[in-house]
C-alpha cells in the first residue's frame, strides 16, 4: 500500500568523472539550508564507496549501493532502499545519484514500484565540456541516452574548453533534447546553478 | 566498445614511521594517479572512463582526487594539514577499453613498488 506523503526525487546522471558528486553536493547543501529533509542514495558500480564517504565527510548522510548499477542489476536494490527509507521517515526529496553508466530511463521506468507517492521526478544530467565530443564519438549511445532523458542539462568544466565549444555543445544537446533546461558551469562559476536551485525551490512549493 | 567498463577497486591504510606533511603525501599521490593513468592507457586512446582516490587521514582533513584526461592531468579537492601518521586510501579505477585484469596487474605492481622504494612506508603485513 502507497504511504501517505509525496516525496521528489532527483536523479543525477551523467558520464563518468563529469563532476556529479561535486555539483550534488552544491545543491544537497542548499536543500539542507533551505531545511528540507533529503535522503541521498549514492550508485557505485564498484565494491569500494568513493563518492558516499566523500559526502559523508561533508555531513551529508548518504545511504550507498555498491557493484551495480540501479537502471540494470540494482534496480531492486533501489526499490527496496526507497522503500526501507520511506518506511522509517518522510524525506521530501529522495536524491539519487547514479553510477555513470546509467540510463536515467531505465532507472525511472522501475519508479512505479515505489510505495511512497512521488509527487515528481527531475533528472539532472551533467555533462564534461572538455571531454564531450571524445565521449558523444565513443560512446555514443549512453552519452545521447543520458542527455535526452534529463530535465535540466549541466554543461560542466566549462573552463576545460573554448567558449565557441561550449556554444556547439549547447548547440547539440539543445538538437537531442529541446525541453530541457541548460546551465553551464566551472570550477570558477558556482553561482551559475542559481536558476536550478530557484527552480527546484519552486518544485519544492 | 563494451557497454560494460572494467572496474578495480582497492583500499589500504597507509601507515608512516615518520609523519608525512600534507603537501607531500598529496603529490606523491597525484604522481602515483597519473603515472597509473599513463600506464593504463599506453595502447593510446586516452582514459575513457575515470580513475578517482580518497584519501581520508581521519584528522588531517581529507583529499578527493579525480583523472579523467592526461591532459587536465590530476584534480584534487579537499585540505590536508599538519603531518600524517596514518591515513586510508581508496581507489576506484573505471575504465573502458582496458580489461579488469590489466587494471589490477598494473595498478598492483605500482603499489609494490611503492611500498619497495618508500622506507617511510610501513608495509601492510609488518
Amino acid at each position: 500500500m502507497k504511504t501517505e506523503f509525496y516525496m521528489k526525487i532527483l536523479i543525477f546522471a551523467g558520464f563518468l568523472g563529469s563532476g556529479k558528486t561535486t555539483v550534488l553536493l552544491q545543491v544537497a547543501r542548499h536543500l539542507m539550508r533551505h531545511s528540507r529533509e533529503m535522503v541521498i542514495i549514492e550508485n557505485e558500480i564498484g565494491e569500494i564507496g568513493i563518492d558516499g564517504q566523500y559526502l559523508d565527510l561533508h555531513g551529508l548522510k548518504v545511504q550507498e549501493l555498491f557493484g551495480g548499477c540501479v537502471c540494470c542489476t540494482l534496480s531492486v536494490g533501489l526499490i527496496e532502499t526507497i522503500n526501507r527509507i520511506c518506511s522509517h521517515g518522510s524525506p521530501d526529496w529522495i536524491v539519487l545519484e547514479a553510477t555513470g553508466i546509467a540510463r536515467p530511463i531505465d532507472i525511472t521506468r522501475h519508479l512505479h514500484r515505489l510505495e511512497t507517492k512521488v509527487d515528481s521526478v527531475h533528472v539532472i544530467t551533467v555533462v564534461d565540456a572538455g571531454r564531450y565530443e571524445m565521449l558523444m564519438e565513443a560512446m555514443t549511445p549512453l552519452i545521447t541516452s543520458q542527455v535526452e532523458s534529463a530535465d535540466t542539462i549541466i554543461i560542466n568544466k566549462t573552463d576545460q574548453a573554448t567558449s565557441s565549444k561550449v556554444s556547439q555543445i549547447s548547440e547539440d544537446i539543445r538538437h537531442l533534447n529541446a525541453g530541457a533546461a541548460i546551465v553551464t558551469r566551472s570550477v570558477h562559476k558556482n553561482h551559475s546553478l542559481d536558476e536550478l536551485l530557484a527552480n527546484l525551490m519552486e518544485m519544492d512549493k | 566498445m563494451s557497454d560494460q567498463p572494467s572496474v578495480f577497486t582497492y583500499q589500504i591504510t597507509l601507515r608512516f614511521r615518520k609523519p608525512i606533511s600534507g603537501s607531500v603525501l598529496k603529490a606523491h599521490i597525484e604522481a602515483f594517479l597519473l603515472e597509473l593513468s599513463t600506464n593504463l592507457t599506453a595502447s593510446g586512446g586516452g582514459i575513457v572512463g575515470h580513475i578517482k582516490g580518497l584519501l581520508d587521514t581521519h584528522d588531517c582533513g581529507h583529499l578527493m582526487f579525480s583523472i579523467t584526461s592526461l591532459i587536465e592531468g590530476v584534480q584534487s579537492k579537499g585540505d590536508l594539514s599538519g603531518h600524517i601518521k596514518n591515513a586510508e586510501f581508496r581507489l576506484n579505477v573505471i575504465l573502458f577499453k582496458v580489461g579488469t585484469g590489466e587494471i589490477e596487474s598494473v595498478c598492483m605492481e605500482m603499489l609494490n613498488a611503492v611500498y619497495s622504494n618508500c622506507d617511510n612506508l610501513i608495509q601492510p603485513d609488518s
